[in-house]
């Protein structure tokens, strides 16, 4: 016969009606029906099979969890098995051992090992080649304007304690235009790739007696 | 005995209420307990999954670092053992060379005049200077460098006229000056670089390596092949081909090649004034003259070392 849960709470509340109340029986609503036991009466005949595979299942899985994971969760790293906590840290020694050698080697490999050398050198830094930024600066004269010694640099003043290089020079034979060319020349220097910044120079235009016009500059570069 | 106004023990116990509600409880105890373990073995087997699917994505790729850690440390292992062998045959002449003409003890300033001395004559041979003014070296004073141990410094000053063709020489001397070997004229990265490459082929050959870096920086600029066939003897590969020419290519190098091969990098050579002294450069002004003369007027720092150290 199957007993459902409907007809099994019936059965109760028939029952309850034929006793006589007591402190110790069975809750009763206030509706007047019997509070039933958490999951009472699901599948009767069931719980206890599920109940032993429960036990069953979690034995195993926690049997597995303690032996059988841990062989499975190994790693082989040339020849040898390690867990992902001890992989790491083997891999954190050994990086650590890494970089220690790698210092004793670069110790190794240098003939010179003076920390006060090596201070001055980083201190002086990476000179600037005078002759090279002389050499970009005069190509860039040449290529600006057509006309023949249109700027002329006079007097550089390099200075590398400040990373400066100071121009003094002229714009001529343009006449009118002497400012417009200074401008313009002002302005490619400060892209050139050895320049990070321009202070531009007092732009004005000086009238000869003799008619001509010239601008007479200063530039000073702060080199890279 | 039993009291007339209780219920008999066996009528109690044949009470159908408390043995269904005995059998409820049961139940209701064992399909909790059922549940809880049910939920209990979900979260084993959550635990399972993400364990190995862990080991799956750490793991292995935690595995294929550490064989390659073992992999590199066994190089290192086999190059600085091949280095301590030969640690104590390169190396000591340079730093006596650094002591001794680099760094002098108390900034001696008569290898500075020398040198200039024999720069200005050789240029004076061809014609291409003149109006050089006396050399002016100022008296030695402290100077504190960040990392260094206490120097002492001179202000060096100089004036002259010279061809604009002198010009680059005249600067690829000052860039030079006081950098001893090829290891001096290659940036840390480069240096980097050089022992990466050092690691594939033979690592012991890393000697090879410590005695390009450790050639004289002039003789090296004057004849550049020598030195590299010999390591890349010891490491042919493109890289190293790659690297070199790259070296070559830098402005140091390729200036300090056209010095070293010119009359100025010979009378070095030839009258031993190689390494220079360690200078600074405090400024540098040029003067354009006319029919292509400059007039050149520096000033610089010459350092120099405390005490001698043994």
């Amino acid at each position: 016969m199957v007993v459902t849960g409907l007809n099994f709470r019936y059965t109760i509340k028939k029952t309850m009606t034929d006793t006589h109340p007591s402190t110790h029986g069975p809750q009763v609503s206030a509706d007047g029906a019997e509070k039933q036991p958490f999951l009472a009466g699901v599948a009767p005949g069931l719980e206890l099979p599920i109940f032993v595979f429960a036990v069953v299942l979690v034995s195993l899985l926690s049997l597995s969890l303690a032996i059988v994971l841990p062989v499975l969760a190994q790693v082989e790293v040339n020849g040898q098995s390690h867990d992902l906590q001890s992989l790491r840290l083997t891999r954190d020694r050994m990086a650590a051992e890494l970089l220690r050698r790698e210092r004793e080697r670069e110790q190794g490999v240098l003939s010179v090992t003076d920390p006060t050398y090596d201070a001055l050198k980083e201190f002086r830094g990476d000179l600037p080649s005078f002759a090279a930024l002389r050499e970009q600066l005069r190509r860039l004269t040449e290529s600006l304007v057509p006309e023949e010694d249109a700027i002329v640099m006079q007097e550089y003043l390099l200075e590398p304690g400040e990373k400066t290089l100071t121009i003094t020079g002229d714009v001529r034979n343009v006449g009118p235009r002497s400012m417009t060319v200074l401008a313009q020349f002002a302005e490619e220097l400060g892209r050139l790739p050895s320049v990070s910044a321009v202070k531009p120079p007092l732009y004005r235009r000086v009238e000869e007696a003799d008619g001509s016009m010239h601008s007479p500059f200063t530039i000073v570069l702060t080199l890279q | 005995m039993t009291s007339p106004g209780l219920p008999s023990a066996p009528g109690l116990l044949s009470n159908p209420l408390p043995e269904r509600r005995q059998a409820r409880i049961h139940s209701s105890l064992l399909w909790t307990a059922a549940a809880a373990l049910l939920l209990l073995a979900g979260f084993l087997v959550r635990e399972h999954m993400s364990t190995l699917r862990m080991v799956q994505q750490q793991g292995l790729p935690l595995a294929s670092e550490v064989a390659e850690l073992d992999r590199r440390l066994e190089i290192l292992t086999q190059q600085t053992q091949a280095l301590d062998l030969t640690g104590d045959i390169v190396g000591g002449a340079e730093e006596e060379d650094l002591r001794l003409f680099v760094l002098p003890a108390g900034g001696e300033s008569a290898r500075t005049i020398a040198v200039f001395t024999a720069v200005v004559d050789a240029w004076r041979a061809g014609g291409t200077v003149k109006d050089v003014a006396p050399i002016t070296v100022g008296a030695p004073e402290r100077a504190t460098v960040a990392g260094a141990d206490p120097l002492v410094r001179r202000t060096v000053r100089m004036a002259l006229r010279m061809r604009n063709e002198n010009l680059a020489d005249f600067s690829a001397l000052l860039c030079l000056a006081g950098l001893l070997t090829v290891e001096d004229a290659i940036t840390p990265d480069g240096r980097k670089e050089l022992l990466a490459i050092s690691e594939t082929g033979n690592p012991e050959q890393i000697t090879s390596l410590k005695r390009f870096l450790s050639t004289g920086l002039l003789p090296y600029l004057r004849d550049p092949l020598a030195a590299e066939e010999r390591l890349l003897a010891a490491f042919p590969t493109d890289a190293l081909t790659a690297f070199l020419r790259m070296f070559e290519r830098t402005p140091l190098i390729r200036d300090g090649m056209a010095f070293a091969r010119g009359p100025v990098g010979t009378v070095l050579l030839t009258e031993k004034l190689w390494p220079l002294p360690f200078l600074t450069v405090s400024s540098l002004d040029v003067e354009e003259e006319e029919e292509g003369w400059v007039r050149v007027e520096v000033e610089l720092m010459l350092y120099g070392q405390t005490r001698n150290v043994p």
